[in-house]
């Protein structure tokens, strides 16, 4: 019964100290995926609880940062699995209220856009590579693909990118 | 690096920047995380099990309605642990019989006039024994309430039932299972919906055959398939 309870409070302690440093970058990382500021505070808040279930599991404490990432990455896919499935929805729904443009002129809101349209491995390629800043390798390791499979998602994504924009911007 | 991916790096670090947990996030995770490793540890667990002894005697509603359809099935592929059932009116739930064991679970309220409680009751009846099981009080705002039958003695120590209560909001009841040899098993346990006005509890009842001698949870999820409540499988 102490051992459980000195496991727990261990597991607690470390809980914690994976909180503080890492659930900035969590919730950021989720927030880029979906584009979604309060979606993303609760895939950050779940993908903490299935670390927490894998306590037992994990040989390597420094694995748990690389745990916490792909979890981020898989919840924010079921997210926007989702959000497709309620948009194909809407789309057969004919809608009331007139559509809005949004006529926000910033580069950075045109990319936000075009970023936010992407395939969904294509965006996380990218948000891997240029906001985690993570290797080619380090990137492929976590979409489960191969080297070349992510320079090609990066290549592809980039070219999306820039059409999308230049679309925007026409 | 060129213009694109420079301005891309600038945007993301720029949009990200702006994120911040919001209040009581942290302790919000916090409660979960701890709560999801403890359900883990007890997953983990050895589940020793009683066996249970009884006489015989059935009782059936005779207001049953004919709605018999398969539960339990196992991953999609039916079979070893699928069952018919029939609803019942209160404070019958539901009858049914698995593997010629006739069962009955039904409920009954234990503070009558305030209505606060109940008591789920199952009964098991083979062809030489029958099995009672009572379970305590399930109290209103409890979102998941488990007791586990061993059903030994009546199904040649293989079978167990677990049953239980759980809050409305939960549309899919599964118990999972881990067996030392037989390794990890879902089984979707069939979930009776639309008793709460009439015994003035909120909850919906669920019941599921599954192998006996496992460790296991019991997982409640929404239609949505989050998870709204998760349970050891209990010992008596």
């Amino acid at each position: 019964m102490e051992a459980d309870a000195a496991v727990s409070s261990a597991g607690g302690s470390r809980l914690e100290a994976l909180y503080s440093r890492h659930s900035r970058s969590a919730i950021r990382l989720a927030f880029l995926m979906t584009g979604d500021e309060h979606q993303a505070q609760d895939i950050a808040q779940e993908a903490f609880a299935k670390i927490a279930g894998r306590f037992a599991d994990l040989r390597d404490p420094d694995a748990l940062p690389g745990y916490l990432r792909t979890t981020v990455l898989n919840l924010s896919r079921g997210h926007l699995r989702r959000l497709r499935t309620q948009r194909e929805y809407l789309k057969r729904t004919p809608s009331r209220e007139p559509v809005v443009p949004d006529d926000d002129p910033g580069r950075r809101d045109a990319m936000w856009r075009a970023l936010q349209r992407l395939p969904y491995r294509q965006r996380a390629a990218l948000v891997l590579r240029y906001y985690e800043d993570l290797s080619e390798r380090q990137a492929a390791d976590v979409l489960g693909c191969s080297v070349s499979a992510m320079k090609s998602l990066v290549t592809r994504g980039l070219e999306a990118l820039r059409a999308e924009m230049e679309g925007d911007a026409r | 690096m060129n213009d694109l991916e420079s301005a891309l790096g600038a945007m993301l670090e720029d949009r990200a920047g702006r994120i911040e947990p919001r209040p009581g996030h942290r302790d919000a995770t916090l409660r979960g995380a701890r709560r999801r490793r403890l359900l883990s540890v007890a997953a983990a667990a050895f589940v020793p099990l009683v066996v249970a002894a009884g006489a015989f005697a059935s009782i059936r509603s005779s207001e049953n309605k004919p709605a018999p359809r398969p539960a339990a099935q196992e991953d999609g592929a039916p079979v070893a642990y699928s069952f018919a059932s029939r609803r019942g009116d209160y404070p019958h739930v539901a009858t049914g019989t698995f593997r010629n064991v006739d069962w009955q679970l039904r409920v009954a309220g234990v503070n009558p006039g305030h209505d606060s409680a109940v008591r789920i009751t199952l009964e098991l009846q083979g062809p030489v024994r029958r099995v009672t099981t009572t379970s305590q009080r399930v109290f209103l705002g409890e979102e998941l309430f488990v007791r586990y039958e061993d059903g030994s003695l009546l199904f040649d120590g293989r079978v167990a039932v677990v049953f239980g209560a759980v809050d409305p909001e939960a549309e899919i009841v599964d118990v999972w299972t881990k067996g030392i040899e037989s390794g990890e098993r879902t089984f979707r346990a069939e979930l009776f919906e639309g008793y709460d006005a009439k015994a003035g509890v909120h909850a919906d009842y669920f019941l599921a055959f599954v192998p006996a001698h496992r460790t296991g949870l019991v997982i409640a999820k929404d239609g949505d398939g989050n998870e709204v409540g998760a349970h050891p499988i209990p010992t008596r």
